[in-house]
């Protein structure tokens, strides 16, 4: 807590420089433009690496540091000199050359043909550092770094790109290198919260909230570990991977991900640039995890230490039904392909794939954690209760946290985590986390926010295993089995109904009771039923 | 003697208003109680049985809205406007709330205003002033405004009376079901909880040392020769609800009344029973209820109230209906392979309801809750008696219930009298004999005499 408040400034200054760049994009006709988001990103990313080699190199060669004008300095350099820089310097760094620093650009920014300069750069910069920066697809075309962002105004390039980077040379990053997670996973969410709508899109790319990710993270790493793979089959902008990451430890795990779109492609690699994981970089895919499963090892599907997904619950797959049925998919998809409702082929329950797809990329130690509608846990037919089954009969189910309604502001569904751990021996644990959290409003929607303390409380509750009245359930996978398979933490809770033993006397006591009242009520009864029938023959017509 | 006046020449009225009105964190546990529209049946009768309680000083506060006997209540706001209460009993210290009027120093009988507020004249005059908003609303200088028949006081009295002893009949009949229950719950419980129901020699089982047995199923032990059972094993089968169609079309000619989950309550005695008449498909008709047949609602609740009330049927449940009766798509109707077993069923299964067992068997995969009906009767275990006892315990309860019914009967019966009686009397199409009135004074005696020993239990 204490750090928030140290780098407050840097928080407010980072965020300053995006709306500044963002105003920028605005009043040259980008505002909420569909490439607004590449430019804003991208120059962001390309800021980023030029501090962070900045950064690197006064490490490598700190006479640097002292000097005002080092990048002149280092522009000085023969290059020899320069190129062995590169091998001194931390891997996971952009080599820029000393013309593609902003600072050299900055001063060349009155010159004929700016904005060319400016994308002819960026392009140089992408080509030097493919191998390090690029995103593969799933037939092995790779994904630039940068796109010619300049152009993608029509006209006043030139002015264009000046104005960026006036704003760019203004504060320098260089501090912030130090910084962790916490404040990176900040700037990211700031970076991208005017982008991650599923406006317009058929692949939605809601991002994950702070309460899923943390409990899953913590979850599944409870203790430390190292050398670890991490995988996300649908990773969006990749939060449930960096919290992962940042669980286990950035230099102790690899990240391999994949998802369909190119833009969560794009926000994923500037999220793991953010985030210390550039060596991971090359294992993210963009491409179609359940026709193409990109990531394998030996001619087999790769097996991974470490899943988690938030896949998409719904999504019309129709066109890929006979590609997922084939016979080399049956293994993968042991429960089946969802049907495809007629009237509605966007209401194809995709993420039973999803789920399938995890539970065969697991290795044999491998845990994953998985949000999946509420629906799934109990439903008492079809593919959902296959896969229980399979994940009751083959003891991987490590067990289940469901959500209260609303923690995802963009849909009403509700949902749980489904936590899986290919060691559990035989206890099951079962949260029904339904009752906690505090509801505001999020413009038009509802949300529910969880409190520190109660994230802390399902955490805890779930690693130790512990009872909750109300709350937790530890069960046996053969309990599970007797209940038809079904997750519902309250099924398996023990109410207890009070009651008290009473005498014999006091029971006749009560009969008499109820006696005599009931004799009392009746002779009233009687006498009014009289009445009224008296009454009733004294009415008269006039 | 057959002229109008103006409401507030009559009597004093006062509302909540302004800096009067009060915040949640104003109510309290316990304390005086703020009525209001929901205090107030759609029958223009007071119920607090879901009433708050007001911190002491926000009542203190305001004086001229505190209720006292014979104070009549006025729904002013919202989409139950217009509905009306009478204060005829003592209730303590009570206050209204910002949706409700109180009318106070009644210069005439005020249960001849009562009866005037609640018949069609003032009825359509509260319609015709209320603002024709979303929240229709009454002005309250046009309340003052409102004129009233003014008749003999005699003719006022003996109206007054009518009405008096048709409501104190129906809170009678409703006051006997109460103590039929909680008979027959008593009895349950003795029997079927406790395990002191009567053994060979009649005397109760458990606390004459019949041998119990641990279950492990159950968790607990039971008399011996008891078994535990899944819920399903005492269903023969279910019936699925049905809407049908509103008008008679097509081959939708099967005329129904239809319970759906708001009937419930009002079925087992508890309110209104308002069921929609419906049109359903001929074929379907194998979806009627008969007598012995019960209803579960597997769709609805809220966060405080769990999915699955129970309501079932009777003959005499049938005889308060015109038509014959289905449920709606959002109940399930069940019918048990034996019927003997049905007092034993409803008093289980709403003993799980109550202790809210039911909440952990719900599907909430969006707003709307469904009871995970099949998953809940196949594998929630009960201890299921031998059907000796199960027998002796149904011809108890099986009257206590038929006399329940024929009260509900009786009391729709009489509430549809009342209703046709009163306008008449007001407006002198039906001229009352001066014996009612003689009979009115004699009454007021005898009932004060009564409330001494009244309300005892």
């Amino acid at each position: 807590m204490t750090k928030e408040i140290n780098n407050e400034p840097f928080v407010i200054k980072t965020k300053t420089l995006i709306d500044e760049l963002k105003a920028v994009c605005a009043s040259y006709g980008l505002g909420n433009d569909g490439n607004e988001f590449k430019i804003i990103s991208q120059i962001f990313l390309y800021k980023f690496l030029n501090d962070k080699f900045a950064f690197e190199v006064k490490k490598v060669r700190p006479e640097l540091a002292k000097i005002e004008d080092w990048e002149s300095e280092l522009a000085n350099l023969d290059d020899n000199a320069y190129q062995m820089l590169r091998y001194q310097m931390s891997d996971s760094t952009a080599f820029l050359l000393p013309h593609q620093l902003i600072s050299n650009l900055f001063e060349r920014q009155n010159d004929p043909d700016f904005a060319k300069t400016v994308d002819d750069t960026l392009m140089d910069i992408a080509a030097t550092n493919n191998d390090l920066f690029a995103v593969k697809t799933e037939d092995g075309q790779k994904i630039r770094l940068f796109d010619r962002i300049t152009e993608f105004v029509s006209s006043k390039r030139d002015a264009f790109a000046k104005a960026l980077f006036n704003k760019l040379v203004i504060f320098n990053f260089e501090n912030i290198m130090g910084e962790g997670f916490d404040f990176f996973s900040t700037i990211f969410e700031y970076l991208i919260k005017d982008y991650n709508s599923d406006a317009g899109g058929k692949y939605a790319e809601y991002y994950t909230p702070h309460a899923v990710s943390k409990i899953i993270a913590n979850i599944l790493v409870p203790e430390p570990v190292s050398n670890k793979t991490c995988y996300d089959p649908s990773a969006g902008s990749g939060t449930l991977l960096m919290n992962l990451a940042h669980a286990i430890g950035q230099d102790k795990c690899t990240v391999y991900s994949q998802d369909i779109s190119q833009k969560s492609s794009n926000l994923l690699r500037l999220n793991l640039v953010l985030n210390n994981l550039v060596h991971s970089i090359e294992n993210v895919v963009q491409g179609n995890t359940m026709t193409d499963p990109y990531h394998r090892k030996d001619g087999e599907l790769r097996t991974f230490d470490f899943i988690v997904s938030n896949p998409p619950f719904k999504l019309d797959f129709s066109d890929d039904v006979e590609t997922l049925k084939k016979k080399e998919n049956k293994e993968r998809f042991f429960a089946g392909v969802p049907n495809v409702p007629n009237k509605a082929k966007d209401k194809m329950a995709i993420y039973t794939l999803f789920l399938q797809h995890i539970m065969y990329s697991l290795n044999d130690t491998g845990k994953a954690a998985i949000v999946v509608p509420t629906g799934f846990i109990t439903a008492q037919s079809g593919i959902d209760k296959k896969i229980r089954e399979k994940m009751i009969e083959s003891k991987m189910l490590a067990g289940v946290v469901s959500m209260p309604s609303n923690i995802f502001a963009t849909t009403g569904t509700n949902v749980s985590i489904v936590f899986l751990d290919k060691e559990n021996k035989e206890d099951v644990v079962l949260i029904d986390a339904s009752n906690l959290g505090t509801t505001v409003k999020d413009g038009k929607n509802q949300k529910t926010l969880l409190s520190d303390a109660e994230e802390d409380q399902i955490i805890e509750t779930f690693t130790d295993k512990t009872e909750v009245e109300d709350f937790s359930v530890v069960v046996k996978y053969d309990d599970i089995k007797a209940k038809n398979y079904s997750l519902s933490a309250g099924q398996y809770f023990e109410i207890k109904i009070e009651y008290v033993d009473i005498t014999a006397e006091e029971f006749d006591a009560k009969l008499k009771g109820f006696e005599s009242n009931l004799e009392q009520l009746f002779a009233e009864s009687s006498k009014l039923e009289k009445m009224i029938n008296k009454n009733i023959k004294q009415l008269n017509y006039e | 003697m057959n002229n109008y006046v103006k409401l507030s020449d009559i009597c004093k009225i006062s509302g909540r208003v302004g800096w009067k009105g009060y915040t949640v964190n104003d109510l309290r546990t316990e304390g005086p109680w703020v009525i209001g529209a929901n205090d107030i049946t759609d029958d223009n009768i007071l119920d607090l049985t879901e009433a708050k309680h007001i911190s002491r000083e926000k009542f203190e506060e305001s004086p001229e809205i505190k209720i006292e006997l014979n104070d009549i209540l006025i729904v002013k706001v919202g989409s139950t406007i217009g509905k009306i209460a009478i204060v005829d009993r003592e209730i303590g210290e009570a206050c209204i709330n910002p949706n409700t009027v109180l009318l106070k120093n009644c210069k005439i009988d005020p249960y001849y205003l009562y009866c005037y507020l609640i018949s069609s004249a003032g009825q359509q005059y509260i319609k015709n002033h209320s603002s024709a908003s979303a929240q229709p609303a009454l002005n309250q200088t046009d309340l003052k405004e409102m004129p009233i028949r003014l008749v003999d006081i005699d003719v006022q009295n003996k109206v007054s009376h009518q009405l008096k002893i048709f409501n104190k009949k129906i809170a009678i009949n409703n006051k006997i079901n109460r103590e039929l229950e909680a008979l027959a719950k008593t009895i349950y419980d003795y029997w079927f909880v406790q395990f002191d129901f009567p053994n060979n020699n009649g005397k109760p089982y458990k606390s004459s040392r019949g041998k119990m047995v641990y279950n492990k199923e159950l968790k607990r032990e039971i008399p011996e020769g008891w078994e535990d059972s899944t819920i399903s094993d005492w269903i023969e089968n279910d019936k699925n609800g049905d809407w049908g169609k509103e008008q008679e079309e097509g081959n939708y000619t099967e005329k129904v009344s239809c319970i759906r989950g708001a009937d419930i309550n009002g079925l087992n005695g508890n309110g209104e029973v308002k069921s929609p008449t419906r049109y359903i498909l001929e074929k379907n008709t194998h979806k009627i209820l008969e007598a012995g047949d019960l209803i579960v609602e597997i769709s609805g609740g809220s966060p405080t109230q769990s999915t699955g009330r129970l309501a079932f049927i009777t003959e005499e449940t049938l005889d308060r209906f015109e038509n014959p009766l289905i449920c709606s798509n959002f109940c399930k109707a069940v019918t048990l392979k034996d019927e003997t077993y049905l007092y034993n069923f409803v008093y289980n299964w709403n003993r799980l309801y109550n202790a809210g067992v039911l909440f952990g068997w719900e599907g909430k995969t969006s707003g709307i809750k469904n009871l995970l009906f099949e998953n809940f009767i196949t594998s929630y275990k009960v201890v299921k008696p031998p059907i000796e006892i199960i027998e002796q315990f149904y011809n108890k309860v099986k009257v206590l219930h038929q006399k329940k019914q024929k009260n509900l009967l009786e009391n729709q019966k009489l509430a549809v009298l009342r209703d046709w009686l009163l306008p008449m009397l007001m407006n002198g199409q039906v001229r009352v004999g001066d014996e009612i009135l003689k009979q009115a004074q004699d009454d007021k005696v005898g009932m004060v005499a009564e409330e001494g020993n009244k309300y005892k239990s």
